[in-house]
Formats: structure tokens, sequence, C-alpha cells
């Protein structure tokens, strides 16, 4: 009887699932506005059944006679789970965008917290945004699209450093380059060069141009301040937090694209342009992605790999990058989630001498070492030109950097309401920099006579570098009726290793590149460790869903404090309401001119953590005629602290006309207490410069935040989007040290100084008199290379399947030098009409001067204009096929001779406060025009 | 399930991987240990004051790139025409902010303080330690009080102490010196004896200086104590640097009558970094021939300035090709750059020729102790006291060449930095002035300049300092025996 009733029952299954496995579903996927989203995954939920949706956002999916419900997917939208009703065929399925307030945002709250409950604000960039132009490096990917941040990149060789900054500086003694997360776990940030490194000039490498950039879901910025007291360390600067890619549930998809382009030198800032003529050459682009997702609702995976390519835009660098990453989630049990991610990463590139070394090619001519070159004859430019060809061509400095990074999540949700997550990680970054120098490059070079043989060397600086996290993070929500309550509590624990060496070989064998033919060997060593981490607790109530409570606190210990400090505490608190929450603000008429606006007012504390080991007194011991030599080293400190910076803030976010107007406006003021000064050790004491918490720092200003939906039709959209944040930044106290150094030069330094802003330009003023007198004030200020204010303007316009967008970034109120015109003047061939003739003949020496070489470097630059066309796919196998032209670095309109982003002087040290403002011997980023096809199967 | 299964096993993989790889030593998960020396680590432990003892001979190095470069430059020995050297001391503009003379207050301090510290901690409780090791902490200590008292006219002689005067630094050396000899013969104590005549002559203490410098001549009739330079390992020698590596960088430039001697330190030799003399047996020579002068006696002082001629003779000369450093400013041939240009010391002063040679394919030969162009013939044809005087302070011009020195001789002294100032309550603002000489005062910025005709291939300098030392020696800024 029972074989018969489950004979039956087999058939009758099989059976009634074959008969209805002839229904199938359509329909379509499209957002709020009704704009189709192409590639949405549909599918059965509790199958791998499903599919994508094509280019009008329609699908088509036979279905089990069992199903129950679709589940609608995409990237950067809410997940939707329709029920099937039986007898409707037809599903028009609409999908909330990911951003809006009901998204859960991570952002320092543990498990995450429903945006609209958070007090401070996330800039949030999706993948689409992201994809709109290509992809190859994260600086270059946030600049100009995320508004409170602004993105400066110091030079246009490859894998250098940039600098990130929101709020203004907030330490002097360290980066303001923002913490980065990739999924949960903390990555290198090294945004500067090592300890140990080549020596090639003023171009810093720099961790954050290797981060894989594959698979990217989405960014959040956390902006520095009251949003980053959870995450305690050194997070005043502002967290990014990367979110990659898992896969959507359905059959395994198909997609890649490729990205064939040119770059060229920008010839903007040349001071001759036979500088372009003889070391520029355009490059050939190339990058190749393939990648491949899909699942079951209980489990998904995302794979993904590309190679990159260029050949630099002049005629040495050169550059390969190799990115892997796979993404996975799955449902273990009905409580149990695991999401992990592991990314590969290879890069590789070919540089050339740069700014502060005679060796500079570029420096060299635009520093006038061949007077005015646009003047000499053919025949000399012929042979400058063959003598720097093969300069280039003897040129050997290389550096590869292999990164790998994972993390690995556990969620555990064991009733309704809480929510538990561990998460380990790990990044470790490996870089090995080379740098060949022959007898042939050194007479090349005129650095030694012709036919000496015996100064040939060669010189390795590697890094290795692993950074560990590990993070329990807990929460419980709980609704009691007009109030609801978020409870967060949570644990972290980080270690950083950073262990380098420089190697140095002399009297290399010509025709070797290898140690073991050299005469003499020198070996150094950096060793740096840190373990940090703490616990905090936090609460967010809400009221009646329109006020919101946000409170939270967080112990942090780490082991570069000194021995008299213990757990530092850390507090936070914050408001959030919600005026368009009230009832009588949703009727109609005022619903629909004032569809949002909300007020918010924060305090919090955030830190930033002193240099590991630099609490410690110490001993060096050098080596010096092959002994030990003792020497005092680091004067310790045992007091040393965290510098903390308490935040304040207020600001509402407003949407006008359902949305077609959109602006945030927030006013902040920073004071970094108990700022990390290094001002020099007193002279008469012969001791070493020490950190110490003497100073303080304040920064102040507006930032604003608005977008315009212009034209929303279904064949044309058209937004535009505007940023601007202002900073006033001043040393408040220096806490009586004197002034000291962070960059710059002697004739004209970057200073810390009470009353003054952060790195502020230091040098004589020179003024004339009526009677043409001329004298020259020194230790003057002569600027600042901090900007008033900086921002973001952009544009996107959609008509049926093309689009055409922009991004563009600006600043005004910063000055930087014209290091480069100081050679040329060395040289005789300064720039016309900088030096008055009055000065040029009465002042004692170049030092006088310094202030005519400093310049207003207001600039407004267009990042990246970008063209695609959606190409009809029906009724072939592309699920998706995308083709577009993207320029890179297009326009640019400054207002100083030289390029106010480039520096090639300025970062003192690893990790260091990075004032920049030092245009010098280093090209700019370079131009590019690129061709991509994306598509899908 | 297979894919869960997959994952699982790889979920625990890779935790596992994550926890080993991150952690190599699991005792210094949370404590990471600092890999550099405690003083615990330091003192009373073997070799201790041997390595101390090299560390402080390597700081003396450090210490005089510090002054080398900048205090040339403020001469006219050298020119900074178009590098990031100091510009402002080309002109003499000595300023309590010029981070240079900071750097030369601080490398001297920390000079002294290392000595102090195996003087006072490092040599007591090291059992292995040998009074020569003593000898060199001492001599090296009276080094750093000797360099204050000949650099600056007030200077803290301890941390936070208050601005002495450079008497009080050059009595403080003569202490250092003194105790270095009580322990015996070595190689520090003979050099302590040369430093003790130095500091002494610097007082005007012309008995004790002579009698120092003869008994000096005596014992070590060829002593040359260096500061050296490790050309491996550093510190390598910034006065090389400014006159020879510094590659397609225009480098310093000389005076035209000091060209026979430029570079003094080269880096022809790979691995091998010049060293910068510091005590020398020429010293004692100089102070008994300005001894003899001040005495009156022409022709003691004649016959010790040939001595000296006769002692520079014996020295090492360098033999190297130069002809990437070449002779240029702006462009070739904007200085004087062969062989056969003729240079005057001063405008009433004859022509003569050898001070400028050749530097092109042809390899140059240059004294890397001692140089001087002066001849037997040239010094008996000196026939007063004055032009004595002036020869004599131009024979040390080129027998201290590039060693820093020359400041001194002209009377020249630097400020106390005002970091000190802001750091330290005991520094007032009479620290803070420098001292320069009335005579000096007008043509402080024009130390270098000469005229050059190219045509008649002939250079003359302008302003003859050794001249106003001559006729200024009464004063009590230079001269001392007057």
């Amino acid at each position: 009887m029972h074989r018969f009733n489950l004979l039956f029952w087999v058939l009758m299954l099989s059976g009634f699932t074959a008969l209805q496995a002839q229904n199938t579903v359509t329909g379509t996927v499209t957002d709020n506005s009704g704009e189709t989203l192409i590639g949405a995954s549909v599918f059965v939920e509790g199958t791998t059944t499903g599919t994508v949706t094509g280019i009008d956002g329609d699908f088509s999916l036979t279905i089990p006679g069992n199903a129950e419900n679709l589940m609608v997917t995409y990237t950067g939208f809410e997940t939707q789970r329709i029920p099937l009703v039986q007898g409707q065929t037809v599903y028009d399925i609409v999908l909330s965008e990911g951003v809006n307030l009901q998204e859960i945002v991570v952002s320092g709250q543990g498990v995450g917290i429903e945006r609209k409950r958070l007090t401070t604000t996330v800039d949030v960039i999706t993948s689409e945004q992201l994809e709109l132009a290509p992809v190859t490096q994260l600086d270059q990917i946030l600049q100009s699209r995320i508004p409170g941040a602004q993105i400066r990149l110091s030079s246009g060789q490859p894998g250098t450093a940039s600098i990130i900054r929101n709020r203004g500086p907030l330490s002097a003694n360290g980066s303001s380059t923002p913490v980065i997360i990739i999924d949960g776990v903390r990555v290198d940030n090294l945004n500067s060069n090592a300890s140990l490194s080549l020596d090639t000039g003023g171009a810093s490498s720099s961790a954050l141009a290797d981060i894989p950039v594959e698979s990217i879901a989405r960014v959040e910025f956390i902006r520095g301040g009251a949003a980053t007291t959870l995450y305690g360390a050194d997070a005043a600067n502002g967290v990014i937090q990367i979110f990659t890619k898992k896969g959507t549930a359905g059959q395994a998809r198909l997609s890649g694209g490729v990205l064939v382009g040119s770059m060229v030198g920008e010839e903007k800032f040349l001071r001759f342009e036979e500088t372009a003529d003889i070391l520029f050459e355009p490059g050939l682009v190339q990058q190749y992605r393939l990648g491949v997702d899909g699942g079951s609702d209980k489990a998904t995976y995302n794979f993904s790999g590309s190679f990159y390519d260029d050949d630099g835009f002049n005629d040495i660098n050169s550059q390969r990058r190799i990115n892997a990453r796979f993404g996975a989630s799955a449902k273990l049990n009905s409580k149990l989630e695991y999401n992990g991610s592991a990314a590969f990463s290879s890069n590789y590139f070919t540089r050339d001498y740069n700014a502060n070394t005679s060796f500079a090619r570029f420096g060299g001519i635009e520093g006038g070492n061949y007077g005015l070159i646009n003047e000499a004859s053919a025949g000399r430019i012929d042979t400058i030109t063959q003598e720097l060809r093969l300069a280039g061509e003897l040129t050997d400095i290389t550096e590869a950097v292999r990164r790998f990074q994972t993390s690995q999540q556990l969620t555990y949700k064991p009733f309704r309401g809480f929510t538990s997550r561990l998460i380990l990680g790990l990044d470790s970054r490996r870089s090995r920099q080379d740098e060949i120098a022959t007898n042939a490059l050194l007479i090349s070079k005129g650095a030694v006579a012709e036919g000496t043989a015996d100064q040939g060397s060669i010189t390795r600086a590697t890094r290795d570098f692993v950074t560990f996290t590990s993070d329990l993070a807990l929460g419980y929500e709980f609704d009691a009726g007009d109030f609801t309550f978020t409870t967060s509590a949570g644990a972290q624990l980080f270690r950083n290793q950073d262990e380098q060496l420089l190697l140095g070989g002399t009297n290399l064998v010509e025709g070797s590149t290898s140690f073991n033919n050299t005469a003499e060997r020198t070996t150094t060593e950096f060793f740096r460790a840190i373990a940090f981490g703490g616990f905090y607790l936090a609460e967010n109530i809400g009221y009646k869903n329109k006020l919101f409570l946000d409170l939270g606190t967080r112990w942090d210990f780490n082991s570069a404090f000194g021995d008299d400090i213990g757990l530092i505490n850390l507090k936070r608190i914050g408001l959030r309401y919600s005026l368009t929450d009230e009832a009588f603000m949703q009727t109609g008429s005022i619903s629909n001119i004032v569809t949002r606006a909300s007020f918010r007012a924060n305090y919090g504390e955030a830190s930033n953590f002193p240099t590991p080991f630099a609490r410690d007194q110490v001993f060096n011991s050098n080596a010096y005629f092959g002994l030990p030599a003792y020497t005092f080293g680091n004067p310790g400190n045992s007091e040393l602290g965290p510098e903390i910076v308490k935040s304040l803030e207020f600001g509402g976010d407003f949407s006008f006309l359902r949305g077609r107007i959109g602006v945030n406006v927030t006013y902040y003021n920073t004071i970094t207490e108990d700022a990390i000064f290094t001002p020099a050790g007193l002279p008469s004491s012969g001791q070493l410069a020490q950190e110490a918490n003497v100073g303080e720092i304040e920064n102040k200003g507006w930032e604003f935040e608005t977008n315009f939906s212009i034209v929303e039709t279904k064949d044309v959209d058209f937004t535009v989007s505007a940023s601007l944040t202002t900073n006033e930044n001043t040393v408040t106290d220096a806490g009586g040290s004197p002034e000291f150094s962070v960059g710059g030069f002697t004739f004209l330094g970057s200073f810390v100084a009470e009353g003054q802003p952060l790195g502020y330009l230091r040098g004589a003023l020179a003024t004339i008199d009526e009677n043409g007198e001329f004298s020259a004030k020194s230790n003057s200020y002569l600027g600042k290379p901090n900007p008033d204010g900086y921002g973001t303007v952009g544009f996107n316009l959609r008509y049926k399947r093309f689009n055409l967008f922009a991004s563009s970034d600006y600043q005004y109120g910063a000055q930087g030098v014209a290091v480069d015109d100081v050679l040329r003047y060395f040289s005789g061939v300064e720039d016309e009409g900088r030096i008055p003739e009055e000065a040029a003949a009465q002042a004692g020496s170049f030092f006088d001067l310094a202030g005519y070489w400093v310049e207003d470097t207001d600039f407004l630059k267009v990042r990246n204009v970008g063209l695609s066309y959606n190409v009809p796919v029906e009724n072939s196998t592309f699920s998706y096929l995308k083709i577009g032209f993207n320029m890179r670095n297009p326009f640019i309109f400054a207002s100083s001779s030289f390029d106010p982003e480039v520096t090639g002087a300025g970062i003192g040290s690893q990790g260091g406060f990075a004032a920049g403002g030092f245009g010098y011997g280093t090209e700019s980023a370079p131009k590019q025009y690129l061709f991509s096809i994306d598509f899908g199967f | 399930m297979k894919l869960i299964q997959c994952i699982k096993y790889g979920l625990g993989v890779a935790a596992i991987a994550t926890l080993t790889w991150s952690c190599e030593d699991p005792n210094e998960t949370f404590e990471p240990t600092n890999p550099n020396l405690s003083s615990d680590n330091v003192l009373g432990t073997i070799e201790s004051s041997a390595r101390l003892l090299n560390g402080t001979e390597r700081q003396l190095a450090l210490t005089m790139n510090e002054i080398v470069a900048p205090m040339e430059i403020a001469t006219d020995n050298y020119e900074n025409t178009q590098t990031f050297f100091n510009q402002f001391l080309d002109d003499l503009a000595i300023d309590p902010t010029d981070r240079d003379i900071e750097e030369i207050q601080y490398s001297i301090a920390r000079l002294r303080e290392l000595a102090s510290a195996g003087i006072n901690d490092i040599v007591p409780a090291d059992e292995g330690s040998t009074d020569e090791q003593l000898a060199g902490f001492y001599m090296l200590r009276g080094v750093a009080y000797l360099l204050g008292g000949e650099l600056f006219t007030t200077l803290p002689g301890e941390p936070m102490g208050p601005a002495l005067p450079a008497t009080d630094h050059l009595n403080a050396a003569i202490a250092d010196f003194s105790a270095a000899m009580d322990l015996g013969s070595n190689q520090y104590s003979e050099g302590a004896l040369i430093g003790r005549a130095r500091a002494y002559y610097r007082l005007g203490n012309k008995s004790a200086a002579v009698a120092d410098a003869t008994l000096a001549i005596a014992n070590t009739p060829a002593y040359v104590y260096f500061a050296r330079y490790d050309g491996v390992q550093g510190p390598g020698n910034v006065m090389q640097d400014a006159l020879w590596d510094r590659g397609s960088f225009d480098d310093l430039q000389p005076l035209p009558t000091m060209d026979f001697l430029d570079p003094k330190y080269n880096g022809a030799t790979p691995n091998v970094e010049v060293n910068i003399p510091l005590l020398k047996i020429e010293e004692a020579h100089l102070i008994l021939a300005e001894a003899a002068l001040s005495d009156g006696s022409l022709d003691d002082a004649k016959q010790i300035m040939k001595n000296i001629v006769g002692l520079v003779a014996t020295r090492p000369v360098d033999t190297f090709n130069d002809g990437v450093e070449g002779r240029t400013q702006d462009f070739p041939g904007s200085r004087p750059d062969n062989s056969s240009i003729m240079v005057a010391a001063g405008p009433d002063l004859p022509l003569m020729s050898g001070l400028v040679i050749d530097r092109g394919a042809e390899d140059v030969t240059i004294p890397t102790v001692s140089g001087t162009h002066y001849t037997e013939d040239e010094i008996d044809a000196i026939d007063d006291i004055d032009f004595a005087y002036e020869s004599l302070y131009r024979m040390r011009q080129e027998i201290f060449f590039a060693e820093g020195r020359r400041v001194t001789d002209l009377g020249i002294r630097l400020v106390v930095s005002l970091t000190e100032k802001v750091g330290n309550p005991n520094i007032t603002d009479a620290d803070l002035e420098p001292t320069i000489p009335s005579w000096l005062e007008p043509i402080k910025a024009e130390f270098d300049a000469f005229t050059y005709d190219t045509g008649a291939e002939t250079a003359t300098v302008t302003n003859n300092l050794n001249r106003l030392i001559s006729e200024n020696r009464g004063s009590d800024l230079i001269a001392p025996f007057e």
C-alpha cells in the first residue's frame, strides 16, 4: 500500500510537473521611474530556474508547477519576492532603488542599519555608476564621484600616490587617506612611498593603485567624524567601504568586456612643447574582462578576471595588471549565511626617473637643463632627443606588486530581529621595486665619465604587508509600537605587519641584473607591527519612524599607545528628524513639492593612532665600517596616545518635486585634540624628534550636494549633479612647539605653525616699494596647498539607447609652487615676467624670490566624458551588448602655470602628512581615449 | 548542495589560512615587539663602549656633514650658484630660523651628548672598556666643544642650558682634550693634543698653543685625524656630494684662486667616500707661524711656512677624471675653466698661472688632505709682516679648504636657533644675534665676486679677504694672537 502510494505520488508529481512545465510567465522589470532594468535576475524561489532581463527589461521564464514565488534581484536595488498568482502569466515588476531610505548600510553600525535611521550621511556609488567609465584604479574610480571627497593624483607615472581628503587635513602626523574596507576587511591603504623605497625622484608608489577593482557592487564613503566613531583606531579621515558582487541566482551567465584605446601625455602644462616631442609617445591601452555568475536562491557565485596592459604615454612607461576575484554567498541553513570573497592582483610597471633627481628627463627639459630648447636649432634638438632617448632605453626601474585579499563572513540569525556576524579576512600585499643603474646609463646621464666600468649598481626595495581583520558584530531590532530600537554591539581586532628591505649592490657587472654579480652589498631593514581594536555599543531609537536618536560609544586599545595610556573611549550622539514623515506634510499638494525634508545633528569622536613603536625609547645600532655603531634612537614618550577628532555637524537632506531636485547641506566643525606633532628635537638636547600629543587643529566648513533631474521621459533623461565642500583649516594650538617642516625645500617649505593652515607654504616674501627698492621678509606665509573649496560637477543624458555622461571636479583657494621654474631660473630661462626686474637685480639669492613662484591653483578638470549605446539584442545569444567611447582627463582649466595636482615633493615619510602643492618635475595624468564593448550571454 | 559543501570547506580552509598567515608568532599578536634596542640592551652589555664609540665617531662624520657645506658656502671659498644647498648663507644672511644653522647646533650637541653618555654611563657600566675608549669619548666631546666655540658666539653647553660664550666652550674642550691625554698615549690622545692647541690658539693663549703645537709636531709629525665616511654603509660625505656627486646639477663653484684644490672629495672610486681632515699636524705649524708673526719674527714665520710647503708635498693626492664636473656656471666658459687663465687673488696682486686647471679628457690631480700653491720662492719674496699675515691666512685658506674652517678665520660666528629659543627659557634675544665683523658687513654678499676677462684669459678676485684679515688683525674676532 505504501509502495503504491509512493509510486502514485511520484507519478502524479512528475506528471504534474511535466504538465506545469508548459507554463511560461513573461513581463518586464523596471525601476521606480519606469526605466527598464537590463540584466535583472528573475528566478523561481528555491530553484536554479531563472533568467535575466533583456535590453527592454523583459523576461520570459518557464516555471515549474510547484513554484510559489518569483525572486527578482538587481544590483543596487531591493530584492523583491513576487507571489505567483494562478492564471496570471504577465508580471510587470518594479524594483526600488537600493539607495533609498529603506536600504541597509553598514557604516560602522555593526551588522547594518536602515539608511533612514542614520543620523549622518553616507555617499554611495552603485555598480551602474561605476560602469559608466572603464574601471582600472580605485582612486580614479572615486575621483569626481564622491561629492564630499577630493582626490588629487600626484603624478601621471604608473602606480603613484594620490591625496584623498574630506573635510580638510586633520593631522600633521599622517596622511588623510581614509580607511579602506573591502567586504568588511581592512586593506592596505598606504598612499605614499614606503620607508624603504627607491629614490627615483618624487613619484611615490601607492597601495591604492593595485587594490583589485574587479566586481565592485557598490562603494560607500563615510565621511570622517561622527559617522566613523565606531570604526575607532584610524578612522578619523573617513572610511571607504567596498562591497563586491557575490553573484545573482540563475543559470550561469557569462559576461565580458573589451577595452581598447590610447593614452597620450598631457601637454597643457608643458613649458616647452619639445618636451612632448622628445618624450611623449601615444600608448596602447587594452583591457579584457571575463566573468561568470549564477547560482540558486540558496547559493550564488561570481567570478571575474581581467587583464590590463598599457605602454604608457611616454617612451618607457608601461603597465600590466591581472586581476581575479571570486565571490560567493550561501544560505547554509535557515539561520546561517555565508559570504566570502577572494581576490588576487598582479601588477607590474616601469617608471622613469622623476622630479627630485638630476636623472629626470622630463624634469630636466622642463627645468631648463637644455636652456630655451624651443629656440634651439633642429640639430641640437636632434642631439638632445637622441641623448634622452638613449637614456630612456637604458633606464630600468620596475615595480611588481602581488596582492591577495580575502573576506570570510558568517551571518547567524537565530531568531527574529537578532543578527550576528563574524568576519575574518586579510590583505597581503608584496611589492618589489628594482632599479638597475648600469655604467652605460650613468654615462648617458652625464654622471660619470665615458669609459667608466665600475659604477653600475642595483637597488631593490621590497615591502611585505599583511593586515588581518576579525570583526564580530551583533545587532538586535525591537519594535515597541511608536518606539523602535536598533541595538548594536561588537568587537574587532586588527593587526598590521609591515616588513621592508632595501638591498643595494654596487659595481654591478655589465649585462647582469643580479645581486650575485655585484662587488659590495648592503641591506637595510624596516619593521613595523601594530595590533589594535576595540569594542563598541550603540543604540538607535526611533520614534514614530520620523525622529531618531543615535547613541554610541567605543573603547579602543592599541599597541602604539604609550604605557600610560589604557583604553581610549570615543562617544557619539546624533539626532535626525524627518519632517516629511509628519502627516501634515503628506498631503498631496505639499508632498508634491517637498518630497523629503529631514534634519540631522551629530556630535562624535574619531581617532588617529600614533606611529607604531614611536612610544619606545631606543638606541639605534648602525653599521659603520663593518662594526656596530650605537646612537640615540627615538627618545620615547610613555604618554603617547591617539589624536582625538571631535566633530560637530548639522545638516539636512531635502528633495523637491517628487525627487526631481535633491539637496543635502551639512555644516561641520572638527577639532583635532591632542594632535600629534613631531617638531625637531631641541637642538641643545641632541635628541631626535619625538611624536607628542601637543597640538590642536580645527577644520570647519559647509558641504552642499545637489542633483537635478531636469528631464524625465520615456526616451530622454537628463540629470545634473554638483557638489561643493568648503574648508577652513587652522592649527589653533601648537602646544608651544616651534614651527616644523612637513615637506618641501629649504627655500620654500611646507610648515606647521600655530595660527596657520596645516602645511602652509613658508618662504621669503618679496616686496618692491614705490622707489623700486626690493626687500624680502624670510619665513613669511606664502600660501596654502589645501583649498578653500572643492567639489564635483557632472551630468547624465540618456536618449533612448544612447547615454552621454560627464564628470568633473574643481578646487579654488589653494596655492602651489612652480618648482620647475625655480630650476629654469637657475639656468637663466625662468618664465618671462615672473620675477620683476627690480627683484632680479636686487635679490641676494633665489631664496629671496621664493614668493614669486607661488601661484593660485584653482582648477576645473573634466575627468570623464563617456558615450555609450545599448545595442538591441533581441533574438540573439546576447543578453546585453553595450558599446562605448570614453575620454579620460579630456579638458583642464587651471589658473596655475603648472598642474595643480601633481606634486613631486611634500610627503616626508611613510604614510606621512601630504600637503601637496609642489609642481615639480613630474608628468600630469595622461589623457585617454577608450573604446569599450561590454556584453553578457 | 555540492556548491554549499564546497563553500563550507572553503570557509574552513580560508579561516585557518587567514589566522595562520597573519600571526607568525602568537605571542606577539597583541603586543608586537619593537625589534630595536632598548636602553637595557645597551647599558652594561658586552662591547657597549666600543659600539658607542664607533657610533660617536659616526656622529662626528654626520656633524661635519652639517657644518662643512654651509660654512664653505658662507665664505669666499665656494659660491652656491645653482643648488638647493643653503643660499642665504652665500650672502652671509645668518638667521636664527635657518634650518642649516639649527642642524649644525643640533649635530654638535648630539656629538657632545653621545660622548657624554659614553663617559658617564656606558664606560662605567662596561667591564671590558679600555682607557683608549674613554680617551676617545673625551677627545670627541672635546671636538664638540671646540666646534661650538669656533662657530658660535654663544651656545648651550648642555640640554636646555644657557647659551655659554665661546670661551666657555673652548675651555671645556681644553679640559676634555686634557682628560683624553691623561689616559695614556693612543690615537685619540694624539688628536687631543692638536685639538687642545687649536682651542688654545682660538682663545689667544699663545704660549700654551705654541707648547702643544711644538709637542705635537715632535710626537706625530704626519698626524691626521679624519671624520670618516663609509662608502658602503654610509654616511656619505655631503661635501663630496656638493662638489662631485650631483651629476648634471651644477655643483658648488670655488673661487678661481682655489680652483686647483677642487674637488677635494671625489667619488671616482666606487664605494669610497673621501674623508674630511678634522685635526691635522698642519694646524700646529700654522699656529707656530702665526705666533712667530705676532712676535715680529718674520724670518721664523717664513721658515715655518716653508716647512708647511714641505709637509704638504708629502700629503696624498687623488688623480681622476673630472670631466663630468667641468667648471661651468650657466654655460661652459662662464667661469675660468682652463690652465691658460691667469688669476689674481686681489685687485693689486699679480696674475698667477697654475691656480685654474684643465678638466677635460685629462685626469686632474687634487690634494685630499692639504694643498697650497705656495712655493719656497714665493714665501722668500714676502718682505713685510702685513703681507706675511695676508699670505699666512691665504695659506690657511688653502690648507683648510673645504673643511669648514674659513668662516672662523674670517671672524664670523653663528647664532642660536629660534627652535632652541622657543623650547629653552635660558636663551636670550642677544643669543640670536650673529657676529659679522664690521669690515665684512659691506661686502658680505660679494665674497665670491671676481672679474673675468675671457678675451685676455684673466680673472681677478674682487675682495681680498686675507688682506682684510691682515688689516684688522687687532680685532678680537680674528687673528687670536694679536
